[in-house]
């Protein structure tokens, strides 16, 4: 079979998660010039809001129903905005402003990634206490859920396709446009590349760089917790369910070039794709050679490795720096 | 009448650099005034340290009767002094359009309007590129683009960073003229640090020589320029 | 509430980690502390080390005996009933095989614990040719990543180096199961049966003698031209070049040497465990906590890192003894909290005090950097230019 219809649906869910959290990971680069080493971990918080509005509007016991993703895509866009932003906040830009080297802000990203995944567990202990002693024996099926939940079986269904599939491009392209618009068509989002490119001349010029800088880090944690939300829908629940994610995330931006929002989305999706299709297809050829049945989805992020290796060592600059006119007209696609 | 600037026994520099010594001017409102001197000898740092952006360990800086010294930029660019460093005083990815209206970013927005069309009746060449990036505009319209940026702000006194660094001669000139229009035209007190120490003095009223962070000669631009031996020692000029 | 303390067995694992953390903090200090090479992939080399000994070192002492010991092998299963049900003489040639499933793990190191015992001169033997193997395998993975690691600025080698090790830690190590046996694991032979009972006594003092000799070989490669070359590296790649240094090949004997001594750590915390997990080779364990060891001791500091390695290792203990009181206490696993107390610590000592305790000793050799400065502030005046020329933008 070349083309598999599920695999096709299932794919768009998770690359356009990749694509949020590659584009939001770009922001945060292109803000503060450190790669983010906890942005993975921002959207599994998102993640487990969608646990607790399962758990607090009582869907466990309705079962599938919008309202998954009503209250937690808003939910998680404030929490983890507000996550981001205290770690710009506070972490960050007084480091930055102390003149810590670059090592030290990665350092101290890897430990504020520790901060949460410990902040994650605890709740999750807390969450497991409070699903096993309930009355409600629902409620009590749920104890596995803080650790290793699949909540993919609380969502709706579109016409036979699960919502994630819909909703993940959905909201990729709205918040890629949007963003779009507010940088380009907004006095605001253009004091924002103003103060990016320049913060010195943005100062003189009366733009408040630090709060361009807030809003910058806020708006990040909140596509990440947003796309932390799609993503619970293809994985199972798990307070370090970012450690590995974070290798797609940082292919997908390092692909795109660490330059450009628009870029970093696109190669959040295009690992998202090569990722899904390259196991999906090395699946395949594996098990023609051997006769077995072969089953390498614990090893996409391989694919992301090979994506950072090639792109770093062939184009360092990313997708963005290519001369895409000569490209076209090499391919005789454009005249 | 009282100056506009004072700057009084000031010693600056950067960090523990002191690059500045005891340096003291007065600027009449509505003059140009030149800081000329051989490289290195602190004249970009003079017009930082009017702007708050050095550290001043010692003197002071009143503009308008007002003290300054110290302030942080924002605080000083409000009391109505421009500066325009000598490179990236434009916003490379953001179009003619937008630069402009970042400079008149804390303005009303009908007040804005207002002074972005005077400007760019000002700036006609402006008015053409509105769309296009300014990294794509020369090094003179980049100037001319920083000029209309400051003007925005209606400020009373200008420092420029040898504006015409690194252009044609003929542009150069074209900047220096547009400079001298600002003072005719709109009264603004202009004090310009110059590589081009002969034109810069044709042009300025009073004049500075900065030597080694110290001040060699102040007095009237002419009289430096035609003064026997501290042009040739200093400036390179023929006598 | 009294809490009992076997002050031998605290003390006894207090040096095991005390020690093991050492090889592994110095390494990441010579890499990233004297040369600037960000590795935040640690855990892959300390891995590296460990599934060396677990997939290959299992592996090839298994062949090895039973090529060699045949007949005495084939006895040994006889004599036991259980193997001798599952285990066939035809299997002998094969039975290095076994290592695949966790069953045969078991009955493996069944057999060959049993054959160790009766020939502790030939684990000996066997235990330092793996050790070899670990260090080469390690040296070998350090010169493969150098590659890379020449071409890349700080922070792209940072994200590279991460995602190597997560990629092989918890992708390849979780779930590939021939590798180390996946989540579950993979027991070792004891090789050192010539400790008797004390074994784990016995590779604790090991520990301790290789963390001893490291120690000393990190000073004096510190204190040696190399290591000034090193730091001119780190504090002016342009300046150092421009001297004549060969600045690739300083970075890669950094790397490579720094990947055999994380190596070495691995397959000795391997022996000393008698098993290998993949799960316990995490970022957290193996790169977080060596490079908050190396901040809160002192960066580019040897008798630093000695410092920061005692300093957290005593805090882990502090916490593993209150723990049992927390935690009728706290409605969570209170291990969590110290979790989240080393990140608050490093970013704290970050704020605070970034040198470390122990600061870096000024160095004999030029300060290139400085000598820039000077010279920049001296010669050019404007801002500008200055930063084109820090940025190697424009030449003075």
């Amino acid at each position: 079979m070349v083309l598999n219809v599920q695999l096709f649906l299932d794919t768009m869910a998770y690359a356009s998660v990749l694509g949020l959290l590659s584009m939001s990971l770009t922001l945060t680069y292109i803000v503060s010039r450190v790669p983010n080493f906890a942005h993975a971990t921002f959207a599994a918080i998102g993640s487990y809001m969608v646990l607790i509005v399962v758990w607090l509007l009582g869907i466990y016991k309705t079962g599938p129903s919008w309202g998954v993703y009503y209250a937690s895509l808003p939910l998680s866009f404030i929490v983890v905005g507000a996550v981001a932003l205290l770690q710009y906040l506070i972490v960050l830009r007084p480091l930055a402003k102390k003149g810590i080297s670059i090592d030290g802000l990665m350092i101290a990203t890897l430990g504020i990634d520790i901060i949460l995944v410990g902040l994650l567990n605890i709740s999750a202990d807390f969450l497991e206490d409070i699903f096993q002693q309930s009355p409600d024996k629902d409620l009590r099926k749920l104890v596995t859920y803080p650790r290793s939940g699949y909540l993919s079986s609380y969502e709706p269904t579109i016409m036979g396709v699960t919502a994630s599939s819909i909703l993940g491009p959905l909201l990729l392209v709205v918040s890629t446009v949007g963003f779009y618009l507010f940088l380009t068509k907004t006095k605001f989002g253009t004091a924002m590349r103003a103060a990016i490119e320049n913060p010195q001349l943005a100062e003189t010029l009366g733009i408040n760089v630090n709060l361009v800088y807030s809003v910058s880090w806020f708006i990040a944690g909140g596509l990440a917790g947003m796309a932390g939300v799609i993503m619970v829908m293809t994985t199972k629940l798990n307070p370090t369910m970012g450690w590995l994610l974070i290798v797609s995330v940082f292919a997908g931006s390092i692909v795109g070039g660490l330059g450009s929002l628009f870029w970093g989305a696109v190669g959040g999706l295009l690992v998202g794709f090569l990722e899904q299709f390259g196991v999906y297809y090395t699946q395949i050829i594996l098990g023609a050679l051997t006769g077995e049945t072969v089953s390498l989805g614990n090893y996409r992020q391989v694919f992301s490795l090979g994506a950072i290796v090639v792109m770093l060592l062939v184009a360092p600059q990313g997708l963005a720096s290519l001369n895409w006119g000569k490209i076209l007209s090499r391919l005789g696609l454009r005249r | 009448m009282a100056p506009i600037l004072e700057v009084k026994g000031v010693d600056a520099g950067y960090g523990k650099l002191q690059i500045l010594f005891n340096v003291s001017m007065e600027v009449e409102s509505k003059d140009i005034f030149v800081i000329v001197g051989p490289n290195g000898s602190g004249k970009s740092t003079l017009l930082k340290t009017i702007f708050g952006l050095t550290r001043i360990y010692k003197g002071s800086i009143r503009f308008n009767g007002e003290e300054i010294t110290g302030k942080p930029p924002h605080d000083i660019a409000k009391t109505g002094i421009a500066y325009l460093p000598q490179t990236d005083n434009v916003f490379a990815q953001l179009t003619v359009a937008e630069n402009l209206k970042m400079a008149a970013y804390t303005l009303p927005s009908d007040l804005a309007e207002e002074r972005i069309s005077e400007v760019l009746e000002r700036f006609p060449l402006l008015k053409a590129r509105l769309k296009d990036k300014a990294m794509t505009l020369s090094g003179g319209q980049r100037q001319i683009l920083a000029m209309a940026m400051s003007l925005i702000r209606k400020p009373k006194l200008m420092l420029f960073d040898e504006p015409t660094a690194a252009l044609a001669p003929k542009l150069a000139a074209e900047i220096l003229d547009e400079i001298i229009k600002l003072r005719d035209e709109l009264g603004i007190t202009i004090i310009l640090v110059e590589q081009n120490a002969k034109k810069a003095l044709q042009m300025g009223d009073k004049a500075l020589l900065l030597v080694g962070g110290r001040v060699m000669y102040r007095g009237g631009a002419k009289e430096l320029l035609e003064h026997p031996e501290l042009g040739a020692l200093y400036l390179g000029l023929k006598k | 509430m009294p809490i009992e303390l076997d002050i031998g067995t605290l003390a006894q694992s207090l040096a095991y980690f005390i020690a093991a953390y050492t090889i592994v903090t110095l390494s990441l200090n010579l890499e990233a502390g004297f040369t600037g090479i960000p590795n935040f992939g640690k855990h892959l080399f300390v891995a590296a080390g460990a599934f060396v000994v677990a997939s290959l070192g299992n592996r090839l002492s298994a062949y090895i005996v039973s090529v060699l010991y045949k007949d005495e092998i084939l006895k040994l299963i006889q004599e036991d009933p259980l193997l001798s049900k599952r285990i066939t003489e035809a299997d002998i040639g094969s039975l290095w095989s076994m290592y695949a499933d966790p069953l045969g793990n078991r009955d493996l190191d069944r057999i060959m614990d049993k054959f160790f015992a009766q020939h502790p001169e030939l684990g000996i033997l066997l235990f330092i040719l793996i050790l070899i193997l670990a260090v080469a395998i390690g040296g070998l993975l350090g010169l493969l990543i150098s590659y890379p690691a020449l071409r890349l600025r700080g922070e792209y080698l940072a994200i590279l180096l991460l995602a190597a090790a997560e990629m092989v830690v918890m992708a390849i190590g979780y779930y590939w199961k021939p590798l180390v046996g996946g989540t579950t694991g993979l027991f070792l032979p004891r090789y050192l049966a010539v400790f008797g009972q004390k074994v784990i006594l016995g590779v604790t003092v090991l520990l301790i003698l290789a963390a001893v000799a490291m120690y000393l070989y990190a000073q004096r490669i510190a204190n040696s031209p190399a290591g000034r070359m090193m730091r001119a590296v780190r504090d002016d790649e342009l300046a150092a070049a421009s001297l004549g240094k060969d600045i690739a090949k300083v970075r890669r004997d950094v790397i490579i040497i720094s990947s055999a001594m994380a190596a070495l750590a691995g397959a000795l915390i391997a022996v000393h465990t008698g098993s290998v997990v993949s799960t316990h080779y995490q970022r957290f364990s193996w790169t977080f906590i060596p490079w908050a060891m190396m901040i809160v001791g002192g960066v580019a500091n040897n008798s630093g890192v000695v410092v920061g390695v005692a300093i957290i290792m005593v805090l882990q203990k502090f916490v593993d003894i209150v723990k049992p009181m927390l935690a009728p206490v706290v409605p969570f696993d209170p291990v969590w909290l110290y979790q989240i107390g080393l990140g608050l610590v490093i970013i704290l000592m970050l704020y605070m005090r970034p040198q470390g305790i122990i600061p870096e000793k000024p160095s004999r050799t030029v300060n290139f950097e400085e000598i820039f400065e000077d010279v920049l502030e001296d010669k050019v005046e404007d801002e500008q230019a200055k930063k084109m020329i820090r940025e190697g933008r424009a030449t003075p």
